[in-house]
């Protein structure tokens, strides 16, 4: 039998497995593939799912030697970051710290500049619940990686611009809203702060639009509650 | 002791005085309280209708244009209609 004919086998074996709750086996299935790089790519899409399912079967051990066994940082940053978030709701805070650090270092391991903004951003919730005092850290590193991000010359090649916006300008754009208006429900300052040292016009105003659209919130919040305090003193 | 009619209206006058002009302290504190609980709000609707546009206006990209003015109209619609 072919090496491509056996993989294909263990892939689907390994699906079957994990269909009928057998975790286990179904992680040592994927683990039995080839070498080949070509079934690499199957093999890691596969235990980035198996990783999701254990988490969600509440089998953590599981899903911890799935995500040890995926090289890709694409799609082992978000599962590291789904299992910290299951052991920090499982109250087990100091596993949860670990593999927010285990995230972090994947991240800084990350050389395009862009993925490593929207994976800085898109962590920063995480850290606000499972570890608040990182959080004026991971905001600078954020501004820090924005503004490495390399954007090119409006006089440039057409097609190198157009593809700066879809790829990095809009993807960013879009992430750092709602993150700047989350952090500054918690800490307008550092917020407002972070938000003005950001030198892409684009990011820093989609940033400051995300402290103003806080602002109104809160403000309406605090008005909210003045209003139903008189009303119950009436 | 009873008061003759001619000396209870001044009586009555003077009492509705002092009613009136306390009730109209009351409706002016009310009043200006309203007004500062609406600047509090106005203030930061204030920034996101004017100040914000004329910024976006600034961005070179139209893509981040309309979506940064996109995003701005979806928050002023949910605003409740009396502090627009």
């Amino acid at each position: 039998m072919s090496l491509t004919r056996t993989d294909e086998l263990f892939l689907q074996a390994a699906r079957m497995a994990l269909e009928k709750g057998n975790l286990k086996l179904s992680l040592e299935l994927a683990t039995s593939m080839s070498a080949d790089p070509d079934r690499k790519k199957w093999q890691e899409q596969f235990l980035s799912v198996l990783a999701n399912a254990a988490i969600e079967k509440k089998a953590p051990e599981v899903a911890g030697e799935a995500i040890a066994l995926i090289p890709s940082q694409s799609l082992k940053i978000p599962a590291l970051q789904k299992l910290a978030l299951y052991f920090f709701e499982a109250q087990d805070p100091l596993k949860a710290k670990e593999l927010v650090d285990d995230v972090l270092k994947t991240i800084n391991s990350t050389d395009e500049k862009t993925q490593k903004t929207l994976a800085l951003l898109r962590l920063l919730p995480l850290v606000a619940k499972v570890n608040n005092e990182l959080i004026p850290v991971i905001g600078e590193q954020i501004v820090k990686s924005i503004n490495s991000i390399p954007s090119p010359d409006r006089t440039t090649d057409k097609t190198v611009v157009t593809n700066y916006v879809e790829k990095t300008l809009m993807p960013v754009t879009w992430q750092a809203l709602p993150v700047f208006q989350a952090l500054t429900e918690r800490d307008e300052n550092l917020a407002l702060d972070l938000a003005s040292k950001i030198l892409v016009k684009e990011i820093r105003t989609s940033a400051l639009l995300g402290v103003a659209i806080a602002r109104l919130a809160n403000a309406r919040k605090t008005l909210n509650e003045k209003r139903l305090r008189l009303k119950s003193q009436d | 002791m009873t008061l003759d009619h001619k000396a209870r209206l001044p009586i009555l006058l003077g009492l509705a005085l002092i009613s009136a002009v306390a009730c109209a302290h009351y409706g002016f504190a009310q009043t200006v309280a309203d007004k500062t609980d609406r600047l509090v709000v106005q203030q930061p609707l204030d920034e996101l209708a004017i100040a914000f546009p004329i910024q976006i206006r600034k961005i070179d990209d139209p893509s981040v244009r309309i979506f940064l003015k996109l995003r701005i109209a979806t928050v002023l619609w949910n605003e409740p209609h009396q502090d627009r």
